[in-house]
């Protein structure tokens, strides 16, 4: 009789340990993974605002769709919606205005992404397969005839731009080209080239000539060496495909996975998220160099793009297009 | 029989308001939901009209053009 008791209260107390030890042996891999990869991720970045530009009272910007600064520490912006070029000192003063509407020389129809070199400013055309040329003094210098309108673009030289194209041959190419719109060089990257517009990328260059590639339709960020050889490829957010829909005659991707890449000077690696991510157009994931995820942090209001200063300064977009913001990134470690 | 009646009628003024509440909170609900989706689309909307439009149909890089904005759109305005 008391055997018997002494059986089932070893049975009862057994099994339940058993479950206990079981649950454990289920949770705590879980637990040490998150932990690992919690340690992985160490490096925190929060935002200090040090300067805004434009408000709905002063009119500054209407529309901003391009930033760069320059070694002066000015800062050029592309207002679509005023179609102008402008220019500001590092106080946010507006120095000078170039454009206005038109196909003339140094006029826009549709002025959209910017970038510099020394002595030049390079605009892109949204619907015409031309790159404007402006000296700092806001003066147009000359065009660089394309073949095709640029999807996204960087500024390596006073002649020599590295540009993202978009063409109905789906050629999955970055075009190096001169002055005068002549691939002088072509990198080939491994797009997908099912449908449409997935193999649009926006793309930024290191100071050894190495690419780096945000696709803008995939769960895909590249790294390639000046030779074209792929040195690695990472998706951060586990999206094997994003949904696309007839339209017309085209099959095109609906959901835009990275919008932006960026680069500061130490060739870490700044990734703006789209509607995707988390916090959509406001992630903005870090990698190294070597491709390894540092942290994410998340801008204050959604932006289409991000752009990083030789000073590290980082710039997005506030009100909708209205603002221009820059921020200092304050990197600190996690305990 | 009176205090019965009013107990009736409270309790009726109390359903009325709970269900009041229901629809009011419906209402913000679909508002909210509609605002949050009065974006999704747009562009491919966009891309339809670009696509459709005699300028650019007459051409044969039209279709790249319309492509173009799309991707700037996507970027720009949804998201």
């Amino acid at each position: 009789m008391i055997g018997d008791r002494m059986r089932v209260l070893w049975e009862a107390v057994f099994c339940g340990n058993f479950l206990i030890f079981a649950v454990m042996m289920l949770v705590v891999p879980f637990l040490s993974a998150g932990g690992a990869r919690h340690s992985k991720q160490t490096l925190k970045i929060s935002l200090e605002e040090v300067l805004s530009i434009g408000s709905l009272e002063d009119g500054a910007l209407f529309q901003w769709v391009g930033v760069v600064s320059d070694s002066q520490k000015f800062i050029y912006v592309t207002d679509a919606m005023d179609y102008a070029l402008k220019k500001f000192d590092s106080e946010g003063k507006l120095v000078k205005r170039a454009g206005g509407k038109g196909q003339g020389p140094g006029e826009f129809s549709a002025p959209r992404l910017l970038d510099c070199s020394e002595k030049y400013l390079f605009v892109t055309e949204q619907y015409m397969p031309v790159i404007k040329v402006f000296d700092k003094d806001l003066r147009h210098r000359f065009d660089i005839p394309l073949r095709a309108p640029v999807g996204d673009m960087k500024v390596l030289a006073d002649d020599l731009v590295a540009v993202a194209v978009l063409t109905a041959r789906r050629t999955s190419a970055v075009l190096f080209c001169n002055r005068k719109g002549e691939v002088v060089r072509k990198l080939e990257f491994s797009g997908d080239v099912e449908s449409v517009l997935m193999d649009m990328v926006s793309l930024d260059l290191d100071a050894q000539g190495n690419l780096y590639l945000a696709y803008n339709f995939a769960d895909r960020i590249e790294k390639y060496s000046r030779s074209g050889k792929r040195m690695w490829s990472r998706n951060l957010l586990g999206i094997k495909k994003v949904e696309r829909k007839k339209v017309s005659s085209f099959v095109v991707p609906t959901e835009i996975v990275y919008k932006d890449i960026a680069m500061d000077g130490s060739g870490n690696v700044y990734v703006l998220g789209g509607e995707l991510s988390k916090k959509r157009s406001r992630d903005v994931y870090v990698l190294s160099p070597d491709g390894k995820h540092l942290a994410t942090f998340t801008l204050p209001e959604s932006s289409h793009c991000i752009y990083i200063d030789a000073d590290k300064f980082l710039y997005t977009r506030a009100n909708e297009g209205i603002t221009l913001k820059k921020y200092r990134m304050v990197l600190s470690r996690e305990k | 029989m009176r205090r019965n009646q009013m107990k009736v009628r409270d309790s009726r003024k109390g359903t009325n308001a709970k269900g009041w509440i229901f629809v009011i909170l419906f209402c913000v609900l679909f508002c909210s939901l509609f605002a949050v989706n009065a974006h999704a689309g747009e562009c491919e909307n966009a891309l339809v009209r670009c696509i459709n439009d005699p300028y650019w149909h007459a051409t044969l890089a039209g279709p790249v053009y319309c492509a173009t904005g799309y991707l700037f759109c996507k970027k720009y305005v949804e998201g």
